[in-house]
């Protein structure tokens, strides 16, 4: 219950500003005497998906002396069958614009389908080995047909995983942002090179989406995804030694400038906030090129945020993100 | 909390909730562009990104500059709590002009400056206790602990910090743990506490902060009171020993009551909760039940072994979906498309952050282990690779 909701609905039906019906309604809501539980059946279906989907994992990795492989990956299979059935029946007509499903359970179900069709996949490939020494390519497999069954189905989560899918196949995964920055450790040339490569692509997949109108509602999943990989990658190469290390700055600085800019004319406030760290990160390696004593480096950390609070209220003025 | 900033704040809890509702189509923009003409907005505010960049970097020069101080000045012991002290009383007075005269709201800055002010002012009595007061443990640790009390209180009492309730009922909880029969104590403060809270935030009197800082308190009275009430938590005799390895106070002594108590209030406390939340219509009551419940049926788990783990994750698992889809037929199948006041439709809420927390959560936890970028090589025993989250060795 909001008793300042309540407070406010009364008044504004007192004065005649709302129609009787509206504000019944509102007035309920804000009472509490109709009250949603949609929020929680959502949270209850994702939950149900990750713990079925970790079980069916422990399932594949303990089990196969007693259940025989090829039980396992048939009952995962039609497990599988089970949800795209499901989704299949409940999908609405294919468009490429958005295509929302009122159905609470259609996205769970289908992720569900996924990620079992997924891990049996992979276990068949460990088990049988169809593609012999070249296994991770099961990978690519799996993200190019996760893509259409995103197209199709119109979900962005199966999408975002489809992306995350094809840059695991490439060696980059999450714990390459995590690497990046937070623990400062080696990370190899080649694998900076793939993410930045996987980075680019995915931006020139997001432009190409939004230019065509094909699916361009996905266009933001492409576009944060492909500068987290560009701008990680670029990060963890950053130093204050080598002189490879000062042109990973300098790139990142550059880079980190460019996005920034982008996303404060796009008005896209989340791509700005990433832009921002990046940059900031940039600068102060680049200060710490010059060694400079805890006093001086205590100062500049505290001039350089509070000119950082003061820039985000100018910016905030101009371009007023919505609360 | 002066009268301008309560007006602020309700007006902003309306409007808000109006922008809510439209996104849902409850109400037309007739009806919206009433509502937030007669609540308009006075403040200065910041959306959630340029808040969360201004939280973190308000954070990070209020610790430089005291590193900067410390280092250049090098005061002795008594005077980096003096210092401490200051710095602490000087950023609550940066908070009552941050609120006041600037007018700042939901900025992410007078949030920091309320709870570091609270911070430092905690450290520099740390100090005055145990040197200048020559208050000595256990006697030191608990005038400590009520300090720390005392300021976050504060913190939540003058500018309806959220984050300041929490840590104040949490030392509160640390500050019972340091006298006998801490169990006891927890069970009564919890009992005392939660329904207080309950009925703070829900209080027209209060401003929408402070209700929200009772909705804080809750959550953590009820959680008290739970750990206190948990089987596992008796048998361990976590609260017991716990006071002993914080600050170093005696053992306090157990409850005289039979195992099974604990055993059959493990099971009770988050039903019950659940029960009352769902014929009071309550949300926050539910989605602390349904937590206190996850953890009660991992505690079964515990003490039992019913099954081999993934059978009981896919059974969960499998469980929750059912029970959700049932749940979400049954209410829809009315008339009116609700049952007793609870609808499966959505009334407000932002659907594209829940859209976009679930996309992070997914890629995050599902995605299969990434292959190493140089010479794949084909591993005899299996791949390491998995879709599906599945990354173990077949």
């Amino acid at each position: 219950m909001d008793p300042d909701v309540v407070a406010a609905v009364e008044h504004l039906h007192r004065g005649r500003l709302l129609p009787d019906q509206t504000a019944a309604r509102l007035s309920r809501i804000a009472r509490g005497d109709l009250v949603s539980a949609h929020t929680e059946l959502r949270v209850a279906l994702y939950a149900g998906v990750l713990l079925l989907t970790s079980g069916v994992g422990l399932l594949l990795k303990d089990n196969l002396a007693r259940l025989g492989p090829l039980t396992i990956a048939s009952a995962v299979g039609l497990a599988a069958a089970a949800c795209f059935a499901w989704v299949a029946r409940h999908a609405p007509r294919f468009a490429w614009g958005e295509t929302p499903v009122d159905h609470l359970a259609f996205d769970y179900l289908l992720l569900l389908g996924v990620l079992l069709g997924s891990a049996d996949l992979a276990y068949v490939e460990a088990r049988f080995t169809p593609l012999g020494s070249n296994w991770p390519w099961h990978l690519l497999i799996v993200a190019l047909v996760m893509a259409p069954i995103a197209a199709r189905c119109d979900s962005r989560v199966v999408f975002s995983l489809s992306l995350s899918t094809f840059a695991a196949w490439r060696g980059v995964s999450t714990s390459l942002v995590e690497t990046s920055l937070w623990r400062f450790a080696h990370v190899t040339g080649a694998l900076r090179a793939n993410a930045i490569g996987c980075g680019v692509l995915f931006l020139l997949l997001g432009f190409l989406m939004k230019q065509g109108e094909r699916k361009a509602h996905f266009e933001p999943v492409a576009t944060y995804m492909g500068w987290i990989a560009v701008l990680a990658a670029l990060v963890s190469g950053i130093g204050t030694t080598t002189s490879e290390e000062l042109l990973f700055t300098f790139a990142t600085m550059a880079t980190g400038v460019g996005v920034a800019v982008y996303a404060a004319c796009s008005r896209r406030f989340g791509l700005l906030a990433i832009g921002l760290m990046a940059t900031y990160i940039a600068i102060c390696a680049l200060f710490h090129r010059a060694q400079p004593q805890d006093a001086l480096a205590a100062l500049w950390y505290t001039v350089t945020s509070l000119a950082l609070l003061a820039g985000l209220f100018v910016a905030h003025h101009r371009l007023k993100e919505p609360e | 909390m002066n009268a301008s900033v309560v007006r602020a704040e309700r007006h902003a809890t309306v409007r808000r909730w109006a922008r809510g509702c439209r996104r849902e189509r409850l109400m037309d923009d007739v009806a919206l562009v009433t509502i937030e003409s007669a609540h308009p907005d006075d403040r200065r505010r910041l959306g959630p990104v340029f808040r969360s960049l201004a939280f973190f970097f308000a954070a990070f020069a209020i610790t430089a500059a005291f590193a900067l101080v410390m280092l250049v000045v090098k005061p002795p012991d008594s005077g980096a709590a003096v210092l401490a002290l200051i710095l602490g009383a000087g950023l609550w007075a940066a908070t009552e002009g941050l609120k006041g005269p600037l007018r700042m709201a939901d900025t992410g800055i007078e949030a920091v400056t309320a709870l570091a002010g609270a911070a430092f002012m905690a450290g520099g009595s740390a100090y005055m206790i145990s040197e200048v007061l020559k208050v000595r443990d256990p006697a030191g640790a608990r005038l400590f602990a009520l300090s720390v009390v005392v300021l976050f209180a504060l913190t939540a009492l003058r500018w309806g910090s959220t984050a300041g309730a929490l840590a104040s009922t949490l030392w509160l909880g640390l500050l019972l743990g340091q006298f006998p029969q801490t169990r006891a104590t927890w069970v009564a403060a919890g009992l005392i506490l939660a329904p207080l809270a309950l009925r703070g935030s829900e209080s027209a009197r209060l401003a929408p902060s402070h209700r929200r800082a009772c909705g804080a308190v809750l959550i953590m009275a009820l959680a008290g009171l739970y750990v206190a009430l948990h089987i596992g938590s008796w048998d361990g005799r976590i609260l017991e020993q716990g006071s002993s390895w914080l600050f170093r106070a005696g053992r306090s002594a157990a409850l005289p009551v039979p195992r099974a108590f604990f055993k059959v209030a493990t099971a009770v406390v988050p039903l019950a909760l659940l029960a009352y939340a769902i014929v009071t219509r309550r949300r926050l009551l539910l989605a602390i039940g349904l937590a206190l419940g996850v953890v009660s049926l991992i505690t079964l788990r515990f003490y039992v072994h019913i099954a081999d783990l993934w059978i009981v994750l896919s059974a969960a698992g499998s469980g929750l979906i059912v029970l959700a889809l049932c749940l979400r037929r049954w209410l829809d199948a009315s008339a009116e498309h609700e049952r007793a006041g609870w609808t499966a439709r959505r009334l407000s809420g932002d659907r594209a952050l829940i859209q976009a927390a679930e996309a992070v959560v997914t890629v995050v936890a599902a995605t299969p282990r990434a292959t190493a970028p140089e010479a794949p090589r084909f591993e005899g025993s299996g791949g390491r690779s998995g879709g599906g989250g599945v990354t173990s060795e077949f």
